[in-house]
C-alpha cells in the first residue's frame, strides 16, 4: 500500500510576491476544507492552486490502481485533479475558483486519499491486465450477481445523490457571421482582423479572462495592445468562461458558460484553441510532482504559486528554458535542465542565465522518476536513436519536482468534427488539422503555430480570410500568404517524438484508465492493433481526458509495435462533447408542453383526476366512475372532448376529396346531416374515425381523434398539395372551437332551457347538425352518439367554453347533472360496442377487420385503401375484432393479454389479444373486445381462453356479436 | 336565460392568481393591471413586461387569389411573404403566397369579416375567410430585453436588420408551433407571440421564467394602451 508523505503542508510556504497579471485579491483570504482539513486561499485562487500553495502534491487516486496523483496539466486536461464539491463529483480541482467553506472531498479513496485500501488493486494487478473485462469474473456464471456488486462499488469516480434538488440551467441561441473560438493571440488578432472588416465576430474563451497562453507566458508581448483593440471594438462580442462543447452541421456549436449552454449558429469557424502540453512515457511517470511546463507556468503567473523547490526541467524545446528562467526568478533551485537537443539547435535567450546557476544536461532524457508517494528522484539518460536511451548512462539527480517540456498536441477537435483531416507533420512531430472545409479556419499552436509573432500573424490573415466568406472585403494576398509560410517553417520543432524503452516499473500513457504501456503492447499482441480497436480494447483515451494527454503516445507506441508510420495509424475519432457537460444542462429550462382545455381549472376545482392524453390534460373521473356511467344512463352527463380535432373544409370540391379519404361515401351527405367515418391510408390501414357534418353546400365540419387531430391535419394537407386540392380549403379548427358532450336521457330537457332552437326529435333528428346560440353564444351541435344515449356535442367558440360548460351545469341542475371523465366514457362506449382507434386497432388493422366493413363502399371510383379492401373482401380478414363477456364474474382481464388455445402436451397458442376490458355497471357484467381469428370470431357465444397478466391463471370468456347494450340503438333516436 | 356571455382568455385563472385587476373590453373579461400602470410602463420601458392581447381580433384569409381579396377589402396588400403593414382595419401580414394573417383591434374582425365577405360577392374568388379570434392566444412582449428573452426560447436570429419591424415568422418557439410578429411601439422593441389556445399557459409561464433574469413584469391593458398611443 502507498502512502502519501506531504497531506501536511511543508515548512516553507509555496507562495510566491505578487506577480504582474496574477488573478488574486491578496488583501483578503477565504478558508475552504481537503480532505477534511482546512486551508487558507485567496479570492480567486483555483482549489488547486490554493493546495499547491499549501504544498499540497496528492490530489486523487488513479481510476484502476488508486495511485497517488498530484498536478500534471492545471489546464482542465487531465484527470488528476478531479474532486468531489458537496454533491458534484467530477470538478476539476485547477478550473474551480475556491468560494468560502467549500467542502472538498477527494475521490475514488477509502478510507482516506492518505491511505488508500483499494491501492491493494496493485498487487493483483496481474489478474486485472488489459481487458480483464473480457476475461474475468466471468466463470463461474452463478457468482456473477456477487462480482457486480464489488465492480459496482468499485468502479466509477465520484458519487452522485439521487436527492440533489434540481439546478436552475438554461439555454440561449445566438447568432454571428464569424466565430473566433480562443482568445489567444492568434484568437485576439483573428478576432480584430475580421471585425475590422465590418463581420459580426463572437470571441468565446473558456478562460475567465483573454488572452490564452499570453496570460502566464514571462514575455506578455502584444496582450495588452490585443486586448485594449478588441476591448473597444463594437463588432466583437466577447463570451469568457465559455467553453465549446461540439461543432455541428452548418456551423452550429454548442458552447457551455456556468449553467447556461449557447446554441450558436456561426457563418465561419475559426477554431484557435491551442494546444495541450503532452507528457512523456518513463518509470514512474504518474508519480505526484511530474508536471508540464505551462501547468507550472500557470502557477507561477497567474497564482503566484512556486510548486516545487528543486527543479528538473526536461525539454525538447526553448519552451522549456522560458520555464526554467520562471523558477529561478520564483527562487527556486534547478538541479538540472535535460535538453534532449545538442547545444546548436537551441536558441532561447534565457541559456546563459540559467547555465550560470543550473547544471545542463545536453542530449539527454529522462528514463524514471523515483519517489515514495512523491518525486525524489529524476533519472536521466543520453538520447540515442528516436525512441531510444543508453541504459548504462544513467544519472540520478535529486529533486521534488519534475517538469516536462518535450512537445505540443494541437487542440484541434473541433476542426475534425468539421471534418478537416489529421495529418501527421513530420517536421514539427506534431498531428495537425488539414483540409479544412469551407468556412472552417485553423489559426494558431492549434495549427501547429509556436511562435507568438507568427500565431499573430497567422490570426490576422485567417480573420481576413473568415471575414471575405462572410462577404465582409476580399481575401488576404499571396505575398502576406507566403510571409506566412516561410515565417512557419523556420520555426524549429517544439515536440520530442520519444517513447521511452522499458523500465521495471509502471509507465502510464493514460493517466484516467491506468493504462500503461506495456497494456498496450500485449493488447496488440492479442490483435486488436488499430488504434479503434486498441482503444475500445485497453481503454486509452476512454477517460475523462478524452485523449488529451495520451492519444499521441498511444499512436506512437501503436504506430512502433506495428512498424507502421504514425499517419498509418492514425488517431480514433474525435467526438462531441470536447469538454464533460452535466445533463442537467443539455437539458436546460424545463420547459415541456402541455395543452389544457378552457374548463381545465374547473375541472380540478371538481375533484377532477387528471390523465394525459399526449400533450393534453384532461379529466379521467371526479371520484367516482361507475357512478358517472350511472348518470349518463339514467338522467344526463356532460364530458369536456375539447381535445377532439376539428377540420373545417370549404369549396366546391370537397365532397370529392371527402369520397377519396374516407372509405364511406360522403359526397352524397345532405345539408344539416352528420356521418361517422373512417379514414385508412394507402394500404387500408385504419388511421382515425370521427365524423363528418355538412354545414353549408360548400361548408363542412370535421371532427378527429384526439391523438389523431396534428396527424390528419398532415396527412389530408398531403394529399390534397399532392393533386387532391383542387377546390378544397383546409382549416384546422381544433382550438377555434371547445366542444362537451351532453349525453343520457334528460339531455334534451338541459338543451332545450338554453336554446330557441327547437330541439325535439322530429326537428333535430339523430345524426344530424345544427348551428344556433345556445346560452348566447353561437355554436354548432352535432346530434350523435358515442355513448348510446340521447346525445349532443356542442361545439362552442374558446373564449365563451368556460361560460357554456357553467351555463349547462347550472341548467341541467334540477335533471341530476354531473360532469363524467375519460374512464367513463371508455365505458359507456365499450357498451355501445364502439371502437377506439389505436386502442382496439393497430398499425396493420383494416376496417374490415375492425368489423367495420359495412362503412366500405367499394363502388366508389377511388378512395385511399380501396385497393387493398377488395382484395381483403374477396379473400376475408385474417383476424377478427369481436366483443366478449368474461364467463366468471369479477375477474377483468388487463388489456394487451393473450388469448390462447392449449394444445398437446400442454403447449399454448396465442389466438389474440384483449384490446379494450372494463366491468360494466349496467349490465353488471366484465365486457371487452378482442381480437380473434375469423372462424372462431364467427361464432356467436363460442368459448375461449383468456391468459391472464400473471402468465399463468386461464380464464373463459365467450364471443359477443353486436352491442352489449341497447343493440337496436333505439334510446340513440328518442 | 343565462348571464350575458363574457369572453375568458385562456390566462384568465393564470391572471386571477397573479391578482391581476380585470376590467370588460368589447365582451372580453381581461386583466386592466397586474400592480399599477406606472410600474407596468417601467418594466415595459426599461426591461420586459409580459401582456395577454388574445382579446384581438384575428382572422386568416387563405387562398391562391387572397392578395386580391385583401386588397379589396382592407385597400393593400404586402407583396412580401413575412411583411407587414397597416390597414384601417389593424395589421395585415402575408404569411404564404395564398395566406394572410389579419390582426384587430377588439371586437373588429367582426367588421373586417363583413368587409372580406362583401368582397367576395362583389368578385367570386375561391378565398376561405376563418375568425380565429377564439382560437390563438396572443402574447405580447415588450421591452428592451424582449429580443434577449426570445433567444432564449427560440432560435430566429432576431437581430434587427434581419427581423425587421413588421414582420412575421412561423418558427418553434418553447418546443411549440408559435408565429413571431415583430411590431414595436415606437422605438420600444416589441413582439407578438401568437399560437394555439391550448399552450398559453404554458408558454406565459415558460416566458416569465426565461425572462426572470431581466426583470420581467407582467403588463395590463391600461399600461399596453398608453404605450400604443404614446
Amino acid at each position: 500500500m502507498q502512502t502519501s508523505q506531504t497531506v501536511a503542508p511543508t515548512t516553507r510556504s509555496h507562495r510566491l510576491p505578487t506577480q504582474p497579471g496574477e488573478v488574486l485579491d491578496r488583501s483578503t483570504t477565504i478558508k475552504f476544507t481537503f480532505a477534511g482539513r482546512e486551508y487558507t486561499a485567496h479570492p480567486g485562487d483555483t482549489i488547486a492552486s490554493a493546495l499547491a500553495a499549501a504544498g499540497v502534491q496528492v490530489l486523487s487516486r488513479s481510476f484502476k490502481y488508486h495511485r497517488p496523483r498530484g498536478l500534471l496539466c492545471c489546464a482542465g486536461h487531465c484527470p488528476n485533479c478531479l474532486v468531489q464539491i458537496g454533491d458534484e463529483p467530477n470538478v476539476r480541482a485547477c478550473r474551480t475558483s475556491v468560494t468560502a467553506g467549500m467542502n472538498v472531498r477527494p475521490q475514488n479513496a477509502w478510507p482516506s486519499l492518505a491511505a488508500d485500501m483499494m491501492s491493494l488493486t496493485q498487487l493483483g494487478d496481474r489478474l486485472l491486465p488489459v481487458g480483464f473485462y473480457y476475461k474475468t469474473f466471468i466463470h463461474p456464471k452463478s457468482l456473477w450477481p456477487m462480482y457486480e456488486k464489488v465492480l459496482r462499488h468499485t468502479a466509477g469516480l465520484g458519487e452522485v445523490s439521487p436527492n440533489t434538488p434540481p439546478e436552475e440551467h438554461s439555454k440561449q441561441f445566438l447568432h454571428t457571421e464569424v466565430a473566433v473560438i480562443g482568445g489567444g493571440p492568434a484568437g485576439l488578432s483573428a478576432a480584430l482582423a475580421a471585425a475590422e472588416r465590418g463581420a459580426k465576430v463572437m470571441l468565446l474563451d473558456e478562460n475567465s479572462a483573454l488572452g490564452g497562453h499570453l496570460r502566464f507566458a514571462s514575455d506578455r508581448a502584444y496582450l495588452a495592445e490585443l486586448l485594449n483593440a478588441v476591448r473597444q471594438n463594437a463588432n466583437i462580442a466577447v463570451g469568457t468562461d465559455t467553453t465549446v462543447l461540439g461543432w455541428y452541421l452548418d456551423n452550429w456549436l454548442s458552447a457551455l458558460s456556468g449553467h447556461r449552454l449557447f446554441k450558436v449558429r456561426a457563418r465561419t469557424v475559426i477554431v484557435a484553441t491551442g494546444a495541450y502540453e503532452a507528457p512523456l512515457v518513463f518509470d514512474g511517470n504518474d508519480l505526484p510532482g511530474v508536471m508540464m511546463g505551462s501547468a507550472v507556468q500557470r502557477l507561477i503567473h497567474l497564482y503566484g504559486v512556486v510548486p516545487g523547490q528543486r527543479a528538473v526541467i526536461v525539454t525538447t524545446n526553448d519552451d522549456g528554458w522560458a520555464v526554467a528562467a520562471d523558477l529561478l526568478s520564483a527562487d527556486a533551485k534547478i538541479e538540472g535542465i535535460v535538453d534532449e537537443r545538442k547545444r546548436e539547435a537551441c536558441h532561447s535567450p534565457h541559456v546563459d542565465k540559467v547555465a550560470a546557476s543550473a547544471p545542463i544536461f545536453w542530449e539527454r532524457t529522462i528514463v524514471g522518476a523515483d519517489g515514495s508517494g512523491s518525486v525524489s528522484r529524476a533519472l536521466i539518460a543520453r538520447a540515442t536513436a528516436p525512441g531510444n536511451a543508453d541504459e548504462n548512462s544513467i544519472q540520478k539527480i535529486t529533486c521534488d519536482l519534475i517538469v516536462l517540456s518535450t512537445g505540443w498536441t494541437a487542440a484541434a477537435d473541433l476542426a475534425y468534427q468539421a471534418g478537416a483531416k489529421a495529418i501527421y507533420d513530420e517536421s514539427r512531430a506534431e498531428i495537425l488539422p488539414a483540409h479544412w472545409p469551407k468556412s472552417i479556419y485553423v489559426a494558431g499552436r492549434a495549427a501547429g503555430t509556436h511562435t507568438i509573432e507568427a500565431q499573430v500573424m497567422e490570426g490576422r490573415l485567417i480573420g481576413l480570410s473568415a471575414a471575405a466568406y462572410a462577404g465582409h472585403g476580399g481575401a488576404p494576398g499571396a505575398d502576406e500568404q507566403s510571409a506566412l509560410a516561410a515565417r512557419k517553417s523556420a520555426e524549429s520543432r517544439r515536440t520530442s517524438a520519444r517513447v521511452i524503452n522499458p523500465g521495471h516499473k509502471k509507465r502510464f500513457v493514460c493517466f484516467c484508465e491506468d493504462v500503461t504501456d506495456q497494456d498496450i503492447k500485449t493488447a496488440i499482441e492479442e490483435g486488436y492493433n488499430t488504434m479503434e480497436l486498441l482503444k475500445r480494447y485497453s481503454t486509452v483515451t476512454m477517460g475523462p481526458c478524452q485523449g488529451k494527454m495520451c492519444a499521441v503516445n498511444a499512436i506512437h507506441l501503436c504506430a512502433r509495435a506495428n512498424s507502421w508510420s504514425v499517419q498509418e495509424s492514425g488517431t480514433t475519432t474525435f467526438r462531441q462533447p470536447t469538454t464533460p457537460a452535466s445533463l442537467g444542462t443539455l437539458a436546460g429550462q424545463h420547459m415541456e408542453p402541455e395543452q389544457v382545455t378552457p374548463v381545465h381549472q374547473w375541472h380540478l376545482d371538481h375533484g377532477a383526476k387528471i390523465m394525459l392524453a399526449g400533450l393534453w390534460t384532461r379529466p379521467l373521473h371526479y371520484g367516482d366512475p361507475t357512478a358517472e356511467v350511472k348518470t349518463v344512463r339514467e338522467r344526463v352527463g356532460l364530458i369536456d372532448v375539447s381535445t377532439l380535432g376539428k377540420l373545417r373544409f370549404t369549396g366546391p370540391g370537397v365532397p370529392t376529396l371527402l369520397d377519396r379519404l374516407y372509405i364511406n361515401p360522403f359526397g352524397n351527405l345532405g345539408v344539416g346531416r352528420v356521418r361517422y367515418g373512417v379514414m385508412c391510408n394507402d394500404e387500408a390501414v385504419v388511421l382515425d374515425d370521427g365524423v363528418s357534418a355538412r354545414l353549408a353546400e360548400n361548408e363542412w365540419y370535421t371532427t378527429t381523434t384526439t391523438s389523431g387531430a396534428s396527424a390528419m391535419f398532415e396527412s389530408i394537407q398531403w394529399w390534397m398539395q399532392s393533386g387532391w386540392g383542387e377546390g378544397v380549403h383546409l382549416t384546422d379548427l381544433t382550438e377555434t372551437y371547445s366542444a362537451f358532450n351532453l349525453a343520457g336521457p334528460k339531455s334534451r330537457e338541459v338543451l332545450q332551457k338554453l336554446t330557441a332552437l327547437d330541439v325535439s326529435n322530429a326537428v333535430f333528428p339523430y345524426m344530424h347538425v345544427r348551428r344556433t346560440e345556445v346560452a348566447g353564444v353561437p355554436c354548432i351541435i352535432l346530434r350523435i352518439g358515442f355513448t348510446g344515449e340521447l346525445s349532443y356535442e356542442i361545439h362552442v367558440p374558446s373564449a365563451y367554453a368556460l361560460h357554456l360548460w357553467e351555463a349547462l351545469m347550472e341548467a341541467g341542475k334540477e335533471s341530476g347533472i354531473a360532469p363524467f371523465g375519460v374512464e367513463a366514457q371508455r365505458v359507456l362506449r365499450l357498451e355501445k360496442g364502439h371502437i377506439i382507434v389505436s386502442q382496439d386497432t393497430d398499425a396493420t388493422t383494416d376496417p374490415i377487420a375492425a368489423d367495420l366493413g359495412w362503412a366500405v363502399k367499394l363502388d366508389k371510383p377511388d378512395f385511399l385503401g380501396k385497393r387493398s379492401l377488395v382484395r381483403i373482401t374477396a379473400e376475408g380478414p385474417k383476424q377478427k375484432l369481436v366483443g366478449f363477456k368474461m364467463a366468471r364474474p369479477g375477474v377483468i382481464p388487463d388489456e394487451g393479454v393473450q388469448i390462447v388455445r392449449t394444445g398437446a402436451g400442454g403447449r399454448q397458442d396465442i389466438l389474440g389479444y384483449v384490446t379494450s376490458s372494463r366491468f360494466s355497471p349496467t349490465l353488471n357484467e366484465v365486457i371487452g373486445l378482442c381480437w380473434l381469428p375469423p372462424d372462431l370470431a364467427a361464432q356467436n357465444g363460442a368459448s375461449f381462453t383468456i391468459r391472464l397478466t400473471d402468465g399463468k391463471a386461464l380464464e373463459e370468456a365467450h364471443v359477443h356479436h353486436g352491442p352489449f347494450y341497447d343493440p337496436q340503438g333505439k334510446r340513440l333516436k328518442i | 336565460m343565462t348571464a350575458t356571455p363574457i369572453k375568458l382568455t385562456p390566462l384568465h385563472a393564470a391572471a386571477q392568481r397573479l391578482n391581476a385587476q380585470f376590467t370588460e373590453t368589447a365582451g372580453w373579461r381581461c386583466p386592466q393591471a397586474y400592480t399599477s400602470v406606472e410600474q407596468e410602463m417601467t418594466a415595459a420601458r426599461s426591461l420586459c413586461a409580459l401582456g395577454d392581447v388574445t382579446l384581438h381580433g384575428k382572422v386568416q384569409i387563405e387562398g391562391a387569389e387572397a392578395a386580391a381579396a385583401v386588397r379589396a377589402a382592407l385597400g393593400d396588400a404586402p407583396k412580401e411573404i413575412g411583411r407587414g403593414i397597416h390597414v384601417e382595419a389593424g395589421f395585415v401580414y402575408r404569411l404564404r403566397r395564398d395566406m394572410f394573417y389579419l390582426s384587430t383591434p377588439p371586437s373588429q374582425e367582426r367588421d373586417a369579416l363583413s368587409r372580406l365577405e362583401a368582397a367576395l360577392r362583389q368578385a367570386p374568388l375561391f378565398v376561405t375567410i376563418t375568425d380565429v379570434t377564439h382560437g390563438l392566444a396572443d402574447l405580447r412582449l415588450i421591452g428592451p430585453a424582449s429580443r434577449t428573452v426570445l433567444s432564449k426560447l427560440c432560435g430566429l436570429d432576431f437581430h434587427p436588420e434581419v427581423f425587421p419591424d413588421m414582420t412575421a415568422r412561423q418558427t418553434s418557439l418553447a418546443k411549440t408551433r408559435q408565429m413571431l410578429i415583430r411590431r414595436d411601439f415606437g422605438e420600444l422593441p416589441a413582439y407578438n407571440v401568437i399560437g394555439a389556445q391550448s399552450l398559453a399557459v404554458h408558454l406565459w409561464s415558460v416566458i416569465l421564467e426565461a425572462g426572470h433574469e431581466f426583470g420581467i413584469a407582467p403588463i395590463g391593458a391600461a399600461a399596453m394602451a398608453t404605450l400604443e398611443t404614446a
